[in-house]
């Protein structure tokens, strides 16, 4: 019985019914079925046929996986707009957390210089080296890695996470943010600017951080996908 | 048991599920019952499969759900709210013209009054 609620489970989040849908499914089933269990004893069957008959009267797996999988307005975005999930939400985060940890260090820098436009502490360069760190080396593979355990919870097939997963690492390689900090003589700036120009050392640049964002993200989505294949083919 | 025929089901279980959840909060094990014994078990359903309508149907606004705890077990209660009440009597409106209408041809009503 448990086997089969677990097969049930595989089949709701594979046809893509949202997990929060899914889990309350299932335990709104197992309380059913204990109803209807406790009913078929008082009706004063064996215990094995009153199982039997209450696991019958649920309806079997493939009944009650396609009268959920059937609701379009459960399932989830992944499953109703994959590439959009997948493809483009996660590249437009990136942009959002960059913009908003620029915000944060911009209004930091301000408030630190005051109203005069005082010299900023000794710690500021080291402070905004590390803003700047993070939104351009480990912003990209955080994103990443929440894109590939969404994919690995709605058991999403492969193609639109590997897909999202390179572009946002091709864009976390190629998008550089800069930040100078302002001095007594002149304004602060932040910059954008590509990874790659035509010299050669700057797509070398390029390649190093897309490698990099692929063996953090990809490589494990793709070995625990396999895995997980494998153990669905021993089951 | 028999199940019911599912293409002459369209809109059914939402219907009784609306209609029974006007009468007070009820979990699904209570509305399966309640269906079998007040449609004299001419209506009945794969029991698991209420779920689902009741989740679209509290998705769409229709019904509300909360935890109680009952016996010492947690249970789902879902009611019906006032976005449901309107939709109950909506779709009690259209299945009476549906009923009606199927009525008229089976009595051969309609029909003369073409002729």
């Amino acid at each position: 019985m448990p086997g089969s609620f677990d097969l049930l489970r595989e089949r709701l989040l594979q046809g893509g019914v949202r997990p929060r849908h899914a889990r309350r499914y299932l335990a709104e089933l197992k309380d059913h079925l204990a109803d209807l269990v406790a009913e078929e004893r008082q009706a004063a069957t064996g215990p094995q046929h009153a199982e039997a008959r209450a696991m019958a009267r649920l309806g079997n797996v493939d009944v009650l996986a396609g009268a959920m999988i059937a609701r379009r307005e459960l399932h989830s975005w992944s499953s109703k707009a994959p590439v959009a999930t997948y493809v483009i939400a996660p590249s437009v985060a990136l942009a959002a957390c960059a913009a908003l940890a620029m915000a944060g260090l911009v209004m930091t820098v301000t408030s630190l210089r005051g109203g005069s436009g005082g010299a900023l502490p000794n710690w500021s360069p080291s402070l905004a080296g590390a803003v700047v760190g993070f939104c351009n080396f480990v912003l990209p593979v955080l994103l990443g890695w929440a894109l590939a355990a969404t994919a690995i919870r709605q058991r999403s097939r492969a193609l639109w996470p590997v897909l999202g997963i390179v572009v946002l690492a091709a864009v976390g390689a190629v998008v550089e943010l800069q930040v100078t900090l302002p001095s007594a003589t002149a304004h602060g700036e932040i910059g954008l600017s590509p990874s790659f120009g035509p010299a050669f050392s700057h797509w070398t640049s390029f390649a190093w951080r897309l490698v990099l964002n692929l063996t953090l993200t990809l490589t494990p989505y793709l070995g625990f996908s396999l895995s997980r294949g494998g153990d669905r083919a021993e089951a | 048991m028999r199940s019911t025929n599912p293409s002459f089901m369209n809109g059914v279980p939402e219907l009784l599920v609306l209609r029974l959840l006007r009468n007070g909060e009820m979990y699904g094990y209570q509305i399966v019952q309640a269906i079998r014994e007040e449609t004299g078990e001419v209506v009945s359903l794969g029991e698991g499969v209420v779920y689902p309508v009741l989740h679209a149907l509290e998705r769409g606004g229709a019904i509300s759900s909360r935890r109680r705890a009952v016996n010492g077990r947690s249970r789902i209660y879902y009611s019906l709210s006032p976005k449901g009440a309107s939709r109950l009597t909506e779709l009690t409106a259209l299945w009476s013209r549906v009923t009606g209408a199927v009525q008229q041809v089976l009595t051969g009503d309609g029909h003369a009054g073409l002729v």
